[in-house]
């Protein structure tokens, strides 16, 4: 058992969990980014701008990760060559300003998040939607304009609805990056692949490479349960009362007021 | 807060809203002169509430014009203007949840006002204090009754130091205890000659605090009178099929 697992396997690994980690937070930082947008698209008055929105979500929503991840890797170079020939090259005079192909890693990241982007701009739009016409009525009457009333009002509540969803999201898209390993991005899942080609031990290695995608998800689980915590005015104070309640009255007030 | 002149502070002429094909106002006229109270009474769907929604612009009207302080709020160039000289409070309260209690208050004071923290929430615990309800002030409004909830509401509206009160039905959502300590404060900003329009189902209320009675029904203001004309000697059918419905118990 000694050549089973060597150094070298386990620093394949622990660089492969590292890659799926930075796949992950920079895929969900720009999914977060496209969602948003494509929420605020969905909101607008102009039709044109909705119904842009509304394709870009149905697209995505609508067609595997799987299959996103290959036309992003395998169908952008023949794009980028057609859109260089056609567009870009007479309007530059002659300069090529695509690259030839995406690098595996970029093209990932580019699937991913648009796809991902998709299904956070219908939490995001569900979460902005779910505060009570009333509350904006309230803002509205006390005089505050349309973007002090989304600042002060509408978005504080919001977001701390949206975060189980992102949560989850989250979660989903650490375990879909797995789906880079087809297009040669050395994850944890195609580094789990090559090891086991080393040490011929699928057993071993498939059950580290879950136990590693567990541990992770975990970390993720966590974290947004704190995330729900602190977005929480009252359990970010704590139950025990505010500050004031036991004493309170006209006493109670700062000195020289 | 200077006025426009000494005409009507609030004036209503002609006024018509409709939703799709139901029209909820067929030509409303109303003048409310300052420190006066008027309480509005009617049956639900008669109109009632968006009469006053239409007065702080929550919605546009169709037809006639409205004038607050001698501004038009169609013509006003900023319905936000109008809106703070308008104080408005909610049958659903509406405060801010993921707010303090006097974060509550001192929000439009400071954003729209441009007052500074501290003002502001001197301010804020002024009012907090003259609703029964400083102690409450670092609280947030899930932890508060439904009572204390709309004393909140009404400081609220205070803080923004307007020239008329608008109530839609504030204690509508109350459960009966809690009705009076709404009440009260009301009574008390009536007595220190706060303008008032008031929608509520209250008749002890209006018998005791308004100037004037207004009964609506069907879009259209069907009676109006002092509360002694308006509760001992109605004219009009309608309304007094309307009074003997909810004062027989």
């Amino acid at each position: 058992m000694s050549n089973v697992v060597t150094p070298a396997i386990l620093h394949a690994l622990l660089k492969g969990a590292v890659l799926s980690v930075e796949l992950s937070v920079l895929t969900y930082g720009l999914a977060l980014l496209f969602g948003l947008i494509a929420a605020l698209m969905r909101r607008s008055r102009n039709v044109a701008t909705r119904g842009l929105a509304r394709f870009y979500i149905e697209l995505f929503r609508g067609t595997p990760a799987l299959v996103q991840i290959f036309f992003a890797y395998f169908a952008t170079p023949q794009i980028f060559t057609l859109l260089n020939r056609l567009v870009f090259s007479p309007l530059s005079g002659g300069r090529v300003l695509l690259p030839p192909h995406l690098s595996p890693f970029a093209a990932a990241v580019l699937a991913l998040s648009l796809g991902y982007g998709a299904y956070l701009a219908e939490v995001i739009r569900a979460g902005i939607e779910s505060i009570h016409k009333g509350q904006v009525e309230a803002a509205a009457s006390l005089g505050l304009g349309g973007a002090d009333i989304m600042r002060f009002v509408v978005i504080p509540p919001a977001v701390r609805l949206m975060i189980p969803p992102f949560g989850n999201y989250a979660l989903a898209l650490l375990k879909d990056s797995s789906l880079a390993s087809t297009i040669s991005v050395v994850e944890l899942t195609l580094s789990t692949e090559r090891a086991i080609s080393y040490n011929y031990q699928p057993a071993m290695m498939w059950a580290a490479a879950a136990v590693i995608y567990l541990a992770l998800s975990m970390v993720g689980s966590f974290l947004f349960s704190y995330l729900e915590v602190v977005a929480d005015p009252i359990r970010r104070r704590g139950r025990r009362g505010p500050r004031l309640a036991a004493a309170g009255g006209p006493g109670d007030e700062e000195a020289g007021g | 807060m200077s006025g426009a002149g000494d005409g009507p502070l609030i004036a209503l002429e002609g006024v018509e809203k409709r939703f799709g094909s139901f029209t909820a106002l067929r030509g409303v006229d109303l003048e409310v002169e300052r420190g006066e109270v008027v309480v509005v009474i009617g049956p639900s769907g008669s109109g009632k509430s968006t009469l006053i929604r239409c007065i702080n612009g929550l919605e546009t009207h169709d037809g006639g014009t409205i004038t607050v302080d001698g501004v038009s709020i169609k013509d006003a160039s900023d319905l936000a203007e109008v809106r703070r000289e308008v104080g408005m409070v909610f049958q659903q309260f509406n405060l801010f949840p993921e707010m303090t209690v006097l974060r509550n208050v001192t929000l439009a004071p400071m954003r729209v006002r441009r007052a500074g923290r501290k003002l502001a929430e001197d301010t804020a615990k002024r009012l907090l204090d003259r609703v029964g309800i400083l102690e409450q002030a670092y609280k947030y409004p899930e932890e508060l009754s439904g009572g204390q909830q709309q004393r909140v509401a009404i400081a609220r509206a205070l803080a923004m130091e307007p020239k008329v009160m608008l109530f839609d039905e504030p204690t509508s959502a109350l459960d009966p205890e809690m009705i009076n300590e709404v009440l009260d404060v009301m009574k008390d900003l009536a007595g220190q000659g706060m303008t008032m329009i008031v929608v509520t189902h209250e008749m002890g209320f209006a018998r005791e605090v308004a100037d004037r009675v207004l009964f609506m029904d069907g879009g259209r203001v069907v009676e109006t009178g002092t509360p002694e004309h308006f509760f001992r000697s109605p004219t009009e059918d309608r309304t007094k099929l309307f009074l003997s419905k909810i004062l027989r118990h």
